[in-house]
Parts: C-alpha cells; sequence; structure tokens
C-alpha cells in the first residue's frame, strides 16, 4: 500500500531507509532528530530525496530512476505538522473548504457533514483560528485535511501541543475517522504511549536509517539491539556474559530464558515485567529470582521506579504506588525480584 | 519606577515638539490662505503632477519592490543580503545626490540617444521610484518574514498550484503590511524635492510638484502661500499615515 525506498543526504545527517506499510495506521517511530520528519516532508513532497522512490497504493510520488517527481499539489497528501497551520485570515468553514475551492470540487454535503459533526466543529464554522482552542484548531485540520479524500494522511505529532486529556480525545476521532474513511496515515511520533494506542504497523527510524518495521505487537516485544529496546520503553538491558542452552550468564547470575539461544548479548526486560515479591515469599515456582536491595527509588504519578541491586547486577522495576506503599518498599530494603521467562527478550549487538 | 513611565517624558517632549510645530504652523495661516492657494492655477498643476508621478513611481515600486522583499524574506544567501544593503542605498543617500547620479546617467548618451529623460515627466518619476521603492521592499520584507512558508505548503498539498497557494495564504497574510509599505512610499514620492528638481528642473506648469512649488513660492517671497501648501501637505500626510494606523486594525483575525 506504502512503499518507501529514499535515500537524502544533508550537510550533517543522511537518511537511508527502506519501509513498506499494508496496514491503514502506520507509525514512523524514534527519537527527535532520527529522520522521521524529513521522511514525511519528502514524501509530502516538500523536498526530494537525492534517489529511491515513493509509491502510495498505485500512485509514484517519486521515483528517481523513473524521473518522477509530483508536485506537492498532485499527490493528494493530507498533512497535519506540531503547530497550528489553519489559514488565520479564513473561517473554520473556508478553511476546510479551501481544498474543494482550489481544486473545483463539488462538496460532497454528507461527507461535510460528517466529518464537522464527528470533530464537534458545528457551532465553530464562522470562527477564525485564534478564536478556537488548541484541540478545536487541530480537529478543524484534520477535517480540512480529510474532507478532500487524500490518497494519504500525514500527521508530524499533530498533538503534542495539546493538554493530555484532549490528546486522548483526538486519537480516538483520528483513529476513527481514519478506520471510517479507509485513509492510509503515516503518523509520525516519539512518545511511546501514543504510538501503541494508534499504530497497526510501525517502523523504528534510529539516525537516519530503520531498525525494525512490522506489526506493533511484534516490534514492540521483538528490540533487536539495545537503542531499539531502549526507544521502545525496555528500561533493563542487561549485557550478557555467555549462553548454554536456555541459561544466560550475567556475571555470576544464571538467568533462564524460555528457549534455547546459539548466541546473545543482551536481556531486555520492561521495568514492568519484573516481578517484586516479599522476603517471605515462597520462591519454589518462581523464575529467575535475584535477592537484592533497593539502592534508589523515583515516584511518578502513579507508580513508582525502583533500582535494585544485587553485586554488579542492577535491575529496574515499576510497581504502583498502591504497592510500593503496601510492601513498605524503601531505599535501602532487601527485596525479591522474579524475572519471568516470558517478558525476557533476546538481543545482539547491532 | 518603572522604566515605561521613565520612557514617558522624553516621549511627551518629543510629541510636544511635533505639535508645536505643526499648531504654530496652522495659527500662522488664514482661510483664506488656504482659498488663494487651491486658486493658485501652478499649484494646482503641481498638485496634479505630484499625483502623477508618484503615481507611476509607486506602481513600479509594487512591480519590483514586493517580489524583491519576497526573495529578502526567503532567502538568506549572500547575493540576496547584499541586496539587502544596496536597497539602504536610496534611502540613506542625499535625495540631491541621487538626482546628480540620475542626471548623470540621463546625460550619457547610451541612455539620451534612447530617450531623453532630463526636464520630462518619465525622468521625475524614475527619480521618486528610485528614491522610494527600497520603502516597499523593505516593509514588503518585513511582512514575508512574519508568515511562516508552511501555510503555502499546506495550501499546496490541498490542491493549490505555486501562484495560487502564495497568493491565497502568504500574500494575503502580508498584505496589510504591504499596503502600508506602499503608502509610504507614495507619500515619499509625493515629497520628494532634491532628485525630481535635479532631474525634471522643476519647470512650471510641466515639471513642478508640490515640494518645489513650495520652494519656489518661498524663494519668491510669498512665504504665506508657501506655509499653506506645506501645511496642506501635512494634512494630506498625516491622514494616510493614521489610516496605515488604522485601516486593518478592526479585523477579527491576526495574522
Amino acid at each position: 500500500m506504502i512503499d518507501i525506498n529514499l535515500k537524502k543526504w544533508f550537510s550533517n545527517f543522511n537518511i537511508d531507509v527502506s519501509f513498506s506499510f499494508k496496514q491503514l495506521r502506520n507509525v514512523l517511530f524514534g527519537v527527535s532528530g532520527s529522520g522521521k520528519s524529513s521522511i514525511l516532508k519528502m514524501i509530502a513532497g516538500f523536498f526530494a530525496p537525492d534517489s529511491g522512490y515513493i509509491k502510495v497504493g498505485n500512485k509514484v510520488f517519486f521515483d528517481r530512476d523513473g524521473k518522477i517527481n509530483l508536485p506537492i499539489f498532485k499527490r493528494g497528501v493530507g498533512y497535519i505538522p506540531q503547530e497550528y497551520t489553519l489559514f488565520p485570515h479564513m473561517t473554520v468553514e473556508e478553511n476546510i473548504l479551501y481544498g474543494v475551492r482550489v481544486r473545483g470540487l463539488n462538496l460532497d454535503r454528507v461527507r461535510f457533514n460528517f466529518l464537522v459533526e464527528k470533530a464537534g466543529l458545528r457551532g465553530h464554522l464562522d470562527l477564525y483560528p485564534n478564536e478556537l482552542s488548541g484541540g478545536q484548531r487541530q480537529r478543524a485540520s484534520l477535517v480540512r485535511s480529510i474532507i478532500v479524500s487524500p490518497n494519504i494522511l500525514l500527521l508530524d505529532e499533530p498533538f503534542t501541543a495539546l493538554d493530555s486529556s484532549i490528546r486522548v480525545e483526538m486519537y480516538e476521532l483520528l483513529t476513527s475517522i481514519v478506520d471510517n474513511l479507509e485513509i492510509p496515515t503515516i503518523y509520525v511520533s516519539h512518545n511511546l504511549e501514543e504510538v501503541y494506542e494508534f499504530a497497526q504497523e510501525i517502523a523504528v527510524i534510529d539516525n537516519g536509517v530503520v531498525l525494525k518495521c512490522s506489526d506493533r505487537d511484534t516490534v514492540f516485544s521483538n528490540p533487536v539491539n539495545p537503542k531499539m529496546a531502549r526507544l521502545l520503553g525496555y528500561k533493563n538491558v542487561l549485557k550478557v556474559d555467555r549462553v548454554v542452552g536456555n541459561r544466560v550468564f550475567i556475571d555470576e547470575h544464571i538467568i533462564k530464558v524460555e528457549k534455547p539461544v546459539p548466541q546473545a548479548d543482551f536481556l531486555f526486560i520492561r521495568a514492568e515485567d519484573v516481578l517484586l515479591l516479599r522476603r517471605d515469599t515462597d520462591i519454589s515456582d518462581k523464575e529467575n529470582v535475584i535477592e537484592g536491595k533497593i539502592v534508589s527509588m523515583y515516584s511518578g504519578v502513579s507508580s513508582v521506579c525502583l533500582k535494585i541491586k544485587d553485586g554488579s547486577l542492577l535491575v529496574y522495576a515499576r510497581v504502583s504506588k498502591h504497592v510500593a506503599k503496601k510492601m513498605e518498599l524503601k531505599v535501602g530494603c532487601d527485596v525479591l525480584v522474579s524475572l519471568k521467562k516470558e517478558a525476557i527478550r533476546i538481543g545482539w549487538m547491532s | 519606577m518603572k522604566l515605561t513611565k521613565l520612557s514617558a517624558l522624553p516621549t511627551g517632549i518629543l510629541v510636544a515638539f511635533v505639535l508645536l510645530v505643526v499648531v504654530w504652523g496652522f495659527c500662522s495661516v488664514s482661510p483664506s490662505d488656504f482659498l488663494t492657494l487651491f486658486k493658485d492655477k501652478e499649484f494646482i498643476s503641481a498638485v496634479v503632477f505630484g499625483l502623477k508621478t508618484s503615481f507611476v513611481a509607486v506602481l513600479f515600486s509594487s512591480i519590483f519592490g514586493i517580489p524583491a522583499g519576497f526573495l529578502l524574506a526567503r532567502n538568506s544567501g549572500v547575493l540576496s543580503k547584499i541586496s539587502d544593503v544596496m536597497f539602504d542605498l536610496p534611502i540613506v543617500i542625499p535625495p540631491l545626490v541621487v538626482g546628480v547620479l540620475l542626471l548623470n546617467v540621463f546625460n550619457s548618451s547610451i541612455v539620451s540617444d534612447i530617450y531623453s529623460f532630463v526636464f520630462t515627466f518619465y525622468g521625475a518619476s524614475i527619480a521618486q521610484f528610485f528614491v522610494a521603492f527600497p520603502f516597499t521592499v523593505k516593509s514588503s520584507k518585513s511582512a514575508f518574514e512574519l508568515i511562516p512558508p508552511v501555510y503555502e505548503r499546506i495550501a499546496m498539498t490541498l490542491g493549490a498550484g505555486y501562484f495560487k497557494s502564495f497568493f491565497d495564504t502568504t500574500f494575503r497574510l502580508a498584505f496589510d503590511s504591504i499596503v502600508s509599505g506602499l503608502i509610504l512610499s507614495w507619500l515619499r514620492s509625493l515629497g520628494e524635492f532634491g532628485a525630481t528638481l535635479i532631474v525634471s528642473g522643476g519647470i512650471a506648469y510641466k515639471t513642478e510638484n508640490i515640494p518645489i512649488n513650495i520652494y519656489l513660492k518661498i524663494t519668491e517671497g510669498n512665504f504665506k502661500e508657501g506655509l499653506a501648501a506645506s501645511l496642506f501637505v501635512i494634512a494630506v500626510v498625516f491622514v494616510f499615515v493614521l489610516l496605515t494606523k488604522f485601516l486593518f486594525k478592526n479585523r477579527r483575525f491576526t495574522p
């Protein structure tokens, strides 16, 4: 459905990516400066790659070998960046209908009414953008992009500037519109929660290259290297000394994994998946139990992150505040942690 | 004491200074002086000549100055920077010197063989254009700099071509400031004296504009009429400057 293969050399940064998406809701995920926004801009046609091709459906946006480079206005893309881009001198209705007007299309009233109602803009059509809230502006931008039935919708962290409560509404609206109208979408984000909420397929981008491109669950459960693991929120990245069968040696500790592996450089475990046990717990049926001491605690809004040390092994665990209080956890406490086999992921150096 | 309060004193002194000069001027003439002025055919001819030449100057200022302002706003290359400095020159060079330089060009055989601009309407228009166009360039540049290019890109994603996306977004948003700049250019042309006098000669009923008419009135010893003409200019300038400040202020949107 979306087939991308492009190279672009900047003065101090290179992009060399190749990936394809077959689903509707797709995400380019990576840290700031990884090149994901530049990729999106090249798909939109804001600037051209140095080589490669960009294909969306049966339309070729760019093909260096075929000497094709469609101008922005012939690509049929909807583009919503982080900043507010409603035209300030037009009302909400004029903004929404701009694309219909310049393309000389007949307005599909049913689609217009559906989108305006869905986005909650019915009472705001006569207002100017500066008379709207941030959420209303981005909803209007979304409707403006979608009403002209784009070939692809490109979203460059459009909800980052909004309050978290509004962001949730926006994801729901976006997901519902994209699914209803079946518009292929690429969403750029560096926010793990956003990505998980929205994505069906994900391409993980780092330093201008694709680390992995697959469906959401595959990407989230199979980090290939420490960089990707950290990106995907794996707090525990443990360096492996050697492997024998399904036993992994880390310093003096032996961690058993689900299946025998020929080689492993790292073990990745989410802090949320580290099981914290009371000292008096019967550990006979527990897997990979480590006895350690809490060396530090960081408290978040709803959870507590613990740093637990056993010799040279450092393990991060995350528990709810309620559990932390009930277990009377504090710095210096001796605790038991269990690393469940099913939560352990194997990683390699590159 | 707050700095704004402290700044009020010099501001007040400046306002009082301007008011003193203008009000003193209006107190020194009677309505009959204005009546005499408007009956003066040479003055009316100077007004018409000034309006015509300044219109031509502003027309060409907009044709060349607005695109130049756009380029300077969007391009930060060395050539743009050099051009920007070049456009400062007509503002800082004394108009009389501009007149001398233009006269030198017009009198050269390359130009004079094609058309004799000296002592003509077109010569005066070119002199005024030279002095006034930088105001259009500078105001357009400042206006375009304030409009992010993303609006044009978004318009293009919605199907607008290169020119339409620019016209519907950046130009429309910069329009108020560009018009203000054009009004300033026009007022600068209308009040141009030195270069116009040198190039066009200030021939009565032919190449005489308002400032030249005022100058001639005073050198002929007709001070009262010269003063009345000066106050007429001030009134015109005041109305248009006021217009540039308040013309677009009651809009609901903020560009």
